[in-house]
Order: structure tokens, then C-alpha cells, then sequence
């Protein structure tokens, strides 16, 4: 019990951190899970939106003096316009065509946060960001709770998705374009607005990760965030709702915090040996899982549990 | 190029193709000068294979491009006259009411057989991103007309997943039916089902048929070519070289020479 | 304006052929095995540091070094392909998820190796390089070598392909598989070949960047996207125009810095590719199956 209180109130900021990171993951993984586990679009580009929305704000709260609701929306609005023009770059390409558009598209975001550094500050960086609001020493605590209602919100509306129209939709578009266009479903439509809709909400996620860190570099914008975004959903099932919960637990959670906290190793080796450990025990994850379990721990959808007809009313 | 001679038909949607031309690889596949398709309730499109048949109902459909000519569909029923398939999207075929189911099983993995159904019939206002709670208003609208197509065949598992490439083969036209489309065009809809439910295959083709509907019928079982059509187009390489009712076909000295020659079977 | 464009040329085949010889590796596994491999970015990363290996524990020069990372890249390429690719062939894995899986070996690879090498950069023993003049452009002799070595390649390859009875298996075997096995040719054999030699076009790569600067973890993953858009872009011409494209990049780029600030050169020319890649559309499937 007290070790609970400790956690929630008493706890390292890098807990907190950490546990941020988890549902940061999450909700980009859910977006991922949209685009990829149901439509089919090999957007392998996610840290680019997430970027833009993150550099966004920080150019707009810090440089364009908006407050914080304004630069909260006008960072959304950037990622959802890059996510318009992606969405109909992509959505008629071959799966190639896809990753070479997204990753070029990441890797010009990341280029512009050191070529643009009249606004962006260059290497130096941009901030100070502070908070919206104050609450004393555990201002990002109330910051993870309001991102975990915001996450929490977006899993019911997936877990919603897969029972509607809109869910089916978007399964047949990703599993038999042609098919689903012979049935007069406009399919490049589909996965354009799709795209557009989700890059935005990727922008939003970032743009509020932009008050939790204060400060901004241009090497928190690399690829290592698509990295373990696809690791987790994959780990955890991109056909499944919960498939990006579970993958950011095993993940994240278990290396991020649960190691870094209870495993007694050399803080050096913290430093340095340990993070390079965990990126080459997710490559190789990603490896096996995906040559052996493809669809993750908890497997392929499971429409016949929960479509029904007339004569299950 | 007729030879004999046919009622002369009621105004029924139908299809027209004009100097329509495909070839793969430097070979033309389709030359199809003049063809008009469902002035008549059941056609059947005969051939030998490669002869061009599933060919040309994608042309239709547009899921490949023509080289040259153009695909229209005149409806008298409808004040638009004339459209020009070919120059629409693939999507919008079916929306304008054509629709055609698959030679080679084509299917939804994932899909149970009611999803593929409510698939087919859902409107794109309830399949919006912000409609996550309209699934209720889909099956209330369309679940018995579902329904009455699940009693209507036999399914394995109605409730679960099309088991079989024979249930499949029936989920495609189920799904094509439940647009409730002006051109039918099938492509061996009967190929690989038992003889019980072909019969109600066929049945279901005469009942639509006599409704308004105009149905094309592709097939190399040629007991339901005959059985149920009014008219029958001979296709052989890439083009219709031979037009009349099914008595006269049959007896024919071309078709006999270069398809039923071969042993076919109702031939 | 010529004088500009001459430069443009030189500065871009010397700075820039060894892209051109990673495009070319990497292409050769696109067009055979149909796949993207993503971790061919690390093929060329440990050639690199197979050859300031061999530099540097045996006090070789750098074309003996150069040799020795071709012939080891050229068999980390067959292992991957054995270890990893294949088997997710077999198992008929889907085209998005080999590209996650050559993601995930990328990332492992490039982690890995830094428990070997160490984390930081490390460096070729070698004495400066002598540099010549080319059209009053510097050129260095590793990068003269490097042209002629990407030529060498490209006339081997077309040789190799077009002339020989290895390369019309590999041609088969590329355009038709089941036609190609029926008619005897044995896919693994050909297979292991081309990987190799693709392995060994990407060592080579890296070598030369590694001895240009330094030798350090990311080395190939940096350059990896460019890579993939010449082989994307030149990919529908084959080999040739792999090679054009690469040359075609390299010449856009160095041309392009000579105006505009790096960055933005850099930024300018991957929305240059995005828009080719638009226009090249879906190659996927060119039949319809509905």
C-alpha cells in the first residue's frame, strides 16, 4: 500500500517520465493500429507527424507568443495539413512507394528543425515551454493524467470503431482494395481522410509532449519514436485494440521503468550499455515475432465474437 | 450479326461497348466493335478459354483500363440517359449500378459472413469516422433482406466465416445482390457448387431477372447457359462473333467447331 | 554554365559513387528477391568497419582492407539472407511485414556491432590521400578508385547478366519463379549469389565512406534513405538506370549544396523524390484480379 502512495505521489520524476513515454507510445500505437492493422498503409513516418505537431507548438508558443489552446490547435492544424497532402500522396502507392514517402517525409521534419533555426533554434533548441497551468511540484503528474484521459478516450473510440460501419470499412480497404471498390467503396477517399485525421491527432499527441519536456531539440525528432511505436504494436497485436497497450507494457513499461528501478545495475552501465541492449532486443523481437507470431500476442481480430445479426438482438 | 431471330426486348438497363480494345504484352485480348449487353433479362457470354469474357466484364467494371473506345450504361428508368462508364473510377461503377462478382474467389480474410453482407448494403453516411455508434441503424435497415439471403442458401456457420470456396463463391453474389444493381454480370457464378444449389442459384438469377434487373451470365456449364437464357453471345478470341437464342447457338457449326467440339459438359 | 555543370558533375560522381555502388547492391536483392532491406544500411555500416578492422589490426593498406570488407559484407549479406529472409519467404510473411522485419534486423545489427566496435567512431589508419585535379575540382585517389570500382561493377554486371548463363538464370528466376524451377535453375544457388554479390557492392560502399570520415554505428543507416529513392526511382529501368538515378541524385545534391544552404538541399531533393515517387505510382499489381 505504501509502496503505491510512493509511486503516485512521492515517486522520481523519471517515473513519470517514463510512464508518460508508455502512454505516448499507446496512443500513437493506436493511431499506427488504425493506419497499418485495419487500412494497410505501411506509414513508417509516424515520428514525422508527431514532430511537426511537437515543433509546432514549440515555434508557436514560443516565437509567435499564442497562448496555449491557440498553439495547441494551430500545431494540430500543421499536422493534419501535412497529413492531407501525405494522405494523398500515399494512398495510391505500393507499399515501396509508401515507405520511401513516409520516411522522406520524417526525415524532411527532422531537416527543417535544424535548417529553419531562425524559428526552431537550430541544435540549441527551443523553449522554455511551461506548463499551461500550476499545481505545484507535481504539475506533470496532472499532465500524465490529462494525457492518459486523452489516450483512454481515443482506445474507447478504436475499441468502438472495430463495431461500426466505419471499422469494416476500413478492414476491407486494407485487406482487398479492389474488392471493397467493386462493392462502391471509395477506398482512396477512405484511407486520405484517414491518414489526414490520425496525422493530426499525431500532432496533437506531440504538441502536448512539448509541455512536458520544456525544451526542444531536433534530436528528439528521429526515427527512434516510429521505432518503438511499430515494436510495441507489432509485440502486441496491430490487428487488436488493445494490441498497442499491451506491446507499450512489455515494452517500454518493462525496460523504461520496471528495469531502470528494480534491477541492480552499474549506473554506467545504464548510461551507455543498456540502451543499445534494448534496441537490439527490439530489432530482434520485431525479427521473430514477425517471422513466428505475426499478428502479435493476442493474435488475429476476432470479428465473430462481436458482429451480429438480426437474430442476436 | 444475329442469327435468328429474338423478341424484341422491353427497355431494360443495358450495357454498350464501342471500338473497345485490350491487349497484354502486344496481344489483343478484346476488340469488341459494337456489343450491346442486357437488352434482354438473362445473357449468357460464352467462349472458349481466353476468349476475352472475364476480360471484358472488367472492362465494364473498370478495374483495367481500355486502350481505346468507350463503355456506357443507358438506363430508361433514369432521367441521366447515358453514362459513360469508362471514364468513372472503379468505385463509382457499382454506384451507378453495376456490379460483378469474381471468377477467382475473391473474399474478405477477417470479415465474418455478415460483416461482408452489412459491408455491401451500408450507406457511406453510417461509414463515417464519426458515426461509431451507427452499426445498430445498418442491421435494423437491412438485417431481414440479409437475412431472407442467409435462410435463403445454406451457410455452414451464419453467424461465423464462409467456410468453404462454395459458400464464398455465394457470399460474392449475395454482396453484389444486396446493392440491388441495374446490370448483374456473373462470372461462372456456379463453378464448383453442388448441383442442389446451383438450381437455386439459377432460381435466384430468374426471380431477379423478371424484377428489372439485367444479368449477364459468363459460364462454362453450359446447362445453365442454357437453362436460363433468353439470349447468348459466342466470344472467341477477343471478340463476339456470334449472337442468338440458345437453341440456335447450340447447333451452330462454328461454336460447335471451336468450344463444344471439346466435350463440354450440357453440350 | 557549362563550367558549372562540369563541376557539378565531377563533385557529384566523386562524391557519390559509392551511393552509386550501394544503390546498385541494393537493388540487385529489390529486383531478385523482391524485397526492401532495410538493414542492406548495415551491410554497408560493417563493411565499413570490417575494412578499418583489417586496416587497423593487420596494418594493411586500404585496398587490401577494401577486399577484405567486400568479401565479409558479401557474406553477412548471404547470412541475413539465409538467417532471416528466406525463412520469412517461406512462411509467405507479407510484403509490410518483411519490411518491419529487415527493420527490426537493421536496428539489432546496428546495436550489436557497437558491443564489438565500441560506441563511438572509429577511424581508418591510413595517410591522407593524395589529392588530383579533375576540371579544377579536388578529387582524392580513394575517390578515383571508387568511380572506376562502380564502373568496373556496373560493365561486370551487365556482362554478368545479360551475356552469361548465370545471368540469364538470374533473369528468369527475377521475372518468372515457378517457370524458372521447372526449367532446373536452382534458386537458392542463384539467390546466394546475388546476395552476395549485393553484399559486396554495399562493403565496398562503406568502406569508402568509412575511410572519407569516420566509422561510426550509423554510417549506413544515414545515407539509407537516399539509397532506397534511387532504387526506388531508378528501379523501374533496372540496373542502368539504378546507376542513372544514382548519378542523377549525386549530381542534383552536390549541385544543389553549391547554391543553397545544405539543409535545405537536402530537404529540396527528398521532395523531389516524394513527387517522382507520386508519379510512379502503384507498381504492385498490374493485373486485376477483380
Amino acid at each position: 500500500m505504501g509502496g503505491i502512495l510512493d509511486f503516485l505521489f512521492g515517486s522520481p520524476a523519471f517515473l513519470i517520465f517514463g510512464a508518460y513515454t508508455v502512454v505516448m507510445v499507446v496512443g500513437l500505437g493506436l493511431l499506427l493500429h488504425l493506419q497499418l492493422g485495419l487500412a494497410g498503409i505501411g506509414n513508417f513516418g509516424v515520428v514525422g507527424f508527431w514532430g511537426l505537431g511537437l515543433y509546432a507548438f514549440g515555434v508557436l508558443t514560443v516565437r509567435y507568443d499564442l497562448t496555449f489552446f491557440l498553439a495547441l490547435l494551430g500545431a494540430t492544424a500543421i499536422a493534419g495539413a501535412a497529413g492531407i497532402v501525405m494522405g494523398w500522396v500515399v494512398s495510391n502507392l505500393d507499399v515501396d512507394g509508401v515507405l520511401g514517402a513516409t520516411l522522406s517525409f520524417a526525415a524532411i521534419v527532422f531537416f527543417l528543425t535544424d535548417s529553419e533555426r531562425d524559428l526552431t533554434g537550430g541544435r540549441i533548441g527551443i523553449g522554455t515551454i511551461d506548463f499551461p497551468f500550476d499545481v505545484g511540484n507535481r504539475t506533470d503528474l496532472a499532465w500524465l493524467a490529462i494525457l492518459v484521459v486523452i489516450v483512454g478516450a481515443l482506445m474507447y473510440y478504436v475499441w468502438r470503431v472495430h463495431r461500426a460501419p466505419y471499422g469494416r470499412l476500413l478492414i476491407a480497404t486494407g485487406f482487398n482494395e479492389p474488392l471493397a471498390q467493386s462493392l462502391r467503396k471509395p477506398t482512396f477517399r477512405t484511407k486520405m481522410i484517414l491518414f489526414a485525421w490520425t496525422s493530426a491527432a499525431m500532432g496533437l499527441i506531440g504538441a502536448l509532449y512539448a509541455s512536458f519536456v520544456h525544451f526542444l531539440f531536433p534530436t528528439q525528432v528521429t526515427v527512434g519514436i516510429t521505432i518503438a511505436v511499430i515494436v510495441a504494436l507489432v509485440l502486441g497485436g496491430q490487428q487488436r485494440t488493445w494490441g498497442a497497450l499491451v506491446g507499450a507494457l512489455l515494452t517500454i513499461a518493462l525496460f523504461d521503468i520496471v528495469i531502470q528501478l528494480y534491477v541492480p545495475l552499474p549506473r554506467t552501465v545504464f548510461q551507455q550499455a543498456f540502451p543499445v541492449a534494448k534496441q537490439m532486443i527490439f530489432g530482434l523481437l520485431l525479427i521473430v515475432l514477425l517471422l513466428y507470431r505475426p499478428l502479435g500476442i493476442l493474435g488475429r481480430m476476432r470479428r465473430e465474437n462481436y458482429v451480429r445479426g438480426v437474430t442476436h438482438e | 450479326m444475329s442469327e435468328s431471330a429474338v423478341a424484341p426486348p422491353t427497355a431494360r438497363p443495358a450495357i454498350h461497348l464501342q471500338g473497345v480494345q485490350k491487349s497484354f504484352d502486344g496481344r489483343t485480348v478484346v476488340d469488341v466493335d459494337d456489343l450491346t449487353l442486357g437488352t434482354n433479362p438473362i445473357e449468357g457470354l460464352i467462349g472458349p478459354n481466353g476468349a476475352g469474357k472475364t476480360t471484358l466484364l472488367r472492362l465494364i467494371m473498370h478495374s483495367i483500363k481500355l486502350d481505346r473506345g468507350t463503355v456506357s450504361l443507358t438506363d430508361p428508368a433514369s432521367p441521366n440517359g447515358s453514362v459513360v462508364l469508362s471514364k468513372k473510377p472503379e468505385h463509382r461503377i457499382a454506384r451507378l449500378g453495376v456490379v460483378k462478382t469474381n471468377q477467382v474467389i475473391q473474399d474478405f480474410p477477417n470479415l465474418t459472413i455478415w460483416d461482408s453482407l452489412l459491408l455491401a448494403v451500408a450507406e457511406a453516411r453510417s461509414e463515417q469516422p464519426d458515426r461509431i455508434y451507427s452499426e445498430r441503424r445498418v442491421i435494423e435497415e437491412h438485417g431481414d433482406e440479409i437475412q431472407q439471403y442467409l435462410d435463403y442458401f445454406t451457410f455452414e456457420n451464419p453467424n461465423g466465416f464462409a467456410n468453404s470456396a462454395g459458400e464464398k463463391k455465394l457470399l460474392d453474389m449475395i454482396r453484389c445482390l444486396l446493392l440491388n444493381p441495374k446490370v448483374l454480370l456473373l462470372d461462372e457464378p456456379t463453378a464448383g457448387l453442388p448441383d442442389d444449389v446451383t438450381e437455386q442459384v439459377m432460381e435466384l438469377i430468374r426471380q431477379k431477372a423478371a424484377e428489372g434487373m439485367s444479368v449477364v451470365v459468363v459460364e462454362h456449364d453450359l446447362t445453365v447457359i442454357w437453362g436460363l437464357s433468353d439470349l447468348v453471345h459466342f466470344m472467341a478470341e477477343g471478340s463476339v462473333i456470334l449472337q442468338g437464342d440458345p437453341a440456335s447457338i447450340r447447333k451452330h457449326e462454328t461454336v460447335i467447331e471451336k468450344y463444344l467440339g471439346s466435350g463440354h459438359v450440357g453440350g | 554554365m557549362m563550367d558549372f555543370l562540369a563541376k557539378a558533375l565531377i563533385i557529384g560522381l566523386t562524391e557519390q559513387a559509392p551511393l552509386i555502388l550501394a544503390a546498385i547492391g541494393m537493388a540487385l536483392i529489390y529486383f531478385l528477391s523482391k524485397v526492401i532491406n532495410v538493414a542492406f544500411a548495415e551491410t554497408i555500416t560493417l563493411g565499413a568497419y570490417f575494412g578499418m578492422w583489417f586496416n587497423t589490426t593487420f596494418g594493411v593498406n586500404f585496398y587490401a582492407s577494401m577486399i577484405a570488407a567486400a568479401i565479409l559484407a558479401g557474406l553477412l549479406s548471404v547470412a541475413t539472407y539465409l538467417l532471416v529472409f528466406r525463412p520469412a519467404r517461406l512462411r509467405n510473411v507479407g510484403m509490410v511485414e518483411v519490411i518491419i522485419i529487415s527493420l527490426g534486423l537493421s536496428v539489432f545489427l546496428r546495436h550489436a556491432l557497437q558491443f564489438v566496435f565500441g560506441y563511438s567512431a572509429r577511424f581508418y589508419d591510413v595517410p591522407p590521400a593524395e589529392r588530383v585535379s579533375v576540371l579544377g575540382v579536388g578529387v582524392t585517389t580513394f575517390q578515383i578508385t571508387a568511380v572506376a570500382l562502380v564502373i568496373a561493377l556496373a560493365l561486370g554486371l551487365y556482362f554478368f547478366i545479360q551475356r552469361t548463363n548465370y545471368g540469364q538464370q538470374v533473369r528468369a528466376l527475377a521475372s518468372d519463379e515457378s517457370l524458372a524451377k521447372v526449367s532446373g535453375i536452382n534458386p537458392l544457388v542463384v539467390t546466394l549469389m546475388i546476395w552476395f554479390i549485393a553484399g559486396v557492392a554495399g562493403g565496398l560502399a562503406g568502406a569508402f565512406w568509412g575511410v572519407a570520415a569516420n566509422v561510426q554505428p550509423d554510417l549506413g543507416w544515414n545515407r539509407f534513405l537516399l539509397i532506397l529513392l534511387v532504387v526506388l526511382v531508378g528501379g523501374a529501368w533496372g540496373i542502368r538506370g539504378v546507376i542513372i538515378a544514382g548519378l542523377g541524385t549525386g549530381v542534383l545534391l552536390s549541385g544543389l549544396k553549391l547554391e543553397i544552404p545544405p539543409l535545405r538541399a537536402e530537404i529540396l531533393l527528398l521532395v523531389v523524390f516524394i513527387v517522382i515517387l507520386k508519379l510512379r505510382g502503384d507498381r504492385s499489381s498490374e493485373t486485376a484480379k477483380v
